[in-house]
């Protein structure tokens, strides 16, 4: 599976599991932009001369700007509004959820403590994402 | 000026009428004539009014009345509705003598000869100063009432807020943690295990089910410290619909178990309903745990009203059991009276289901025998206290 795709994760460790986690998927640490909270975040999908990632792991909890201003904020800029956003996060509450797809956001999955489970949900995010999803048009695929 | 004695002619035991209506000191009991004079005085209106009989008999009641009223033509008014309906009743401000004003039930009546004709009017003034004072009084306690009970409990909310993200964001930060542990632990045992021994691996699995145990301690103590404070939603919950829904996903997250359950005809009953299948889920969850590995053990799930609208309903298994004697323990949080390496479980499932049905003004108890079986039974009020 190759694509490229920004982790926005603010817990090294995380970020850890979750490149272990890609790379027994088939995604190399070179396809994964990280950035470590959301105003990094808005800063990199702003720059223009920086390619749009396939897809946008995000996580809830940020420092400077959470999880769901960086999706309001992206879901409100013209040029950013169709980017794929998955939000990944151990919160399992309803306000968080609901939060989350009324800002509009693509997906919802929660980090799970049992780390099996985990790996299987970062395998079917990839291979949905990256595999089965057409791309949304105008943003070309990995030039590899 | 002559005075028609109009009280006192033609009727019966007048004179006794006579003391009756001068004695009275409460009531102002008065007669005007058809333009509104005053044609008797009692001992109750000089009380009342301040006037003596020597100063009113003669004058008209205008007198009595705030300048205003006197300007809006309202004595004028009351004495036209009296006559055209027979009666006037009214509360409002008199003017006493010495010009302060006293709050009044008045009431005014068209006086009837014998013969039907109009001869006048009577005129009852109760001073409801006091009592209007007192109702203001209650009025005012009433509405300082509520503020403060207002007040506190916007100063309870903001505190339940405050709990409520205290808790989230504890229980989020001790997650973290639990998932790098149980991450690196996994990769370990599945990726590194050639440099590792049969017992290192096994201390590697026991360090990972640890901190899944404690991922569902916290998710636990989570819903147990919600249920405390969000608010219920009680409408008429049909059981039987609710109890199957739990039945049918309790059965299907066990696909390599044949499991006997069976559910009894349950009445309808008054409930939040997210809570009230959060219980059964909790009982019948239980009851599918501790039934395993006992082929042929069954599980039923009852209900009744009790007679007077409180309903019991019950979860019975033939499972495993426990020792009644540690009946009173079963709801603590984090009381367990099994292994934990026979059964799993965080010990809070029945503390939840205890204080759910606590909420709803129930009572629930358990009875179990060691090897043969236990009953869970909770009852619910027919009305849920609020």
């Amino acid at each position: 599976m190759r694509g490229r795709l920004l982790l926005v994760e603010d817990d090294l460790r995380d970020v850890k599991l979750f490149l272990h986690a890609a790379g027994a998927f088939g995604l190399e640490p070179t396809d994964v932009g990280v950035v470590r909270d959301g105003a990094e975040a808005l800063e990199v999908l702003t720059d223009p001369a920086l390619r749009l990632p396939d897809l946008v792991l995000l996580d809830l909890k940020l420092p400077k700007v959470d999880g769901l201003e960086v999706l309001a904020a992206v879901r409100r800029t013209p040029g950013l509004r169709r980017l794929p956003i998955v939000m990944h996060s151990s919160s399992r509450e309803e306000r968080d959820i609901a939060g989350a797809y009324d800002l509009g956001v693509n997906a919802y999955v929660v980090k799970t403590v049992d780390h099996h489970a985990y790996t299987d949900n970062v395998g079917r995010i990839l291979s949905f994402w990256l595999h089965a999803n057409t791309r949304v048009p105008g943003q070309p695929a990995v030039a590899r | 000026m002559t005075v028609p004695q109009l009280a006192t002619t033609k009727v019966p035991g007048s004179q006794l009428f006579e003391l009756l209506v001068s004695g009275v000191l409460d009531y102002a009991i008065l007669t005007l004539d058809l333009e509104g004079r005053v044609t008797s005085w009692n001992a109750g209106a000089e009380r009342i009014k301040g006037y003596t009989a020597a100063d009113m008999v003669g004058h008209s009641f205008r007198r009595f009345y705030p300048a205003v009223d006197i300007e809006a033509g309202k004595p004028d008014m009351e004495l036209r509705v009296a006559t055209a309906v027979g009666r006037f009743e009214d509360e409002g401000w008199r003017v006493r003598k010495d010009g302060t004003q006293f709050w009044a039930n008045v009431i005014i009546t068209a006086m009837r000869d014998a013969d039907g004709r109009h001869i006048g009017f009577s005129k009852l003034t109760r001073d409801m100063t006091e009592r209007r004072a007192a109702e203001q009084a209650v009025r005012q306690a009433n509405d300082d009432l509520e503020r403060r009970v207002c007040e506190r409990t916007a100063a309870l909310e903001a505190s339940n807020e405050e709990l409520d993200a205290f808790t989230y964001s504890v229980s989020h930060d001790l997650r973290a943690p639990l998932r790098a542990i149980e991450g690196f632990v996994s990769i370990l045992s599945q990726e590194h295990s050639t440099g590792l021994s049969t017992v290192a691996l096994d201390f590697l699995d026991e360090v990972a089910g640890s901190a899944r145990h404690m991922g569902r301690l916290i998710d636990d103590l989570l819903a147990f410290s919600r249920l405390g404070r969000d608010g219920m939603t009680v409408t008429t919950v049909r059981t039987r619909e609710v109890v199957a829904s739990v039945v049918r996903a309790a059965v299907e997250a066990e696909p390599d178990r044949t499991i006997d359950v069976q559910v009894g005809e349950l009445p309808d009953c008054q409930a939040d309903q997210v809570l009230l299948s959060q219980v059964f889920v909790n009982l019948v969850s239980n009851a599918v745990k501790y039934t395993r590995g006992r082929p042929g053990a069954g599980i039923r799930v009852a209900g009744r009203d009790l007679g007077d609208g409180t309903l019991e309903f019950s979860v019975q298994d033939d499972g495993v059991g426990f020792d009644d004697a540690y009946a009173g323990k079963l709801f603590g949080v984090f009381q367990r009276l099994h292994r934990a390496e026979d059964y799993e479980g965080t010990g809070v499932g029945l503390a939840i289901v205890k204080r759910i049905v606590t909420r709803h003004g129930g009572t629930v108890r358990a009875r179990a025998q060691v090897g043969v079986g236990a009953t869970v039974s909770f009852t619910l009020p027919a009305q849920v206290p609020t």
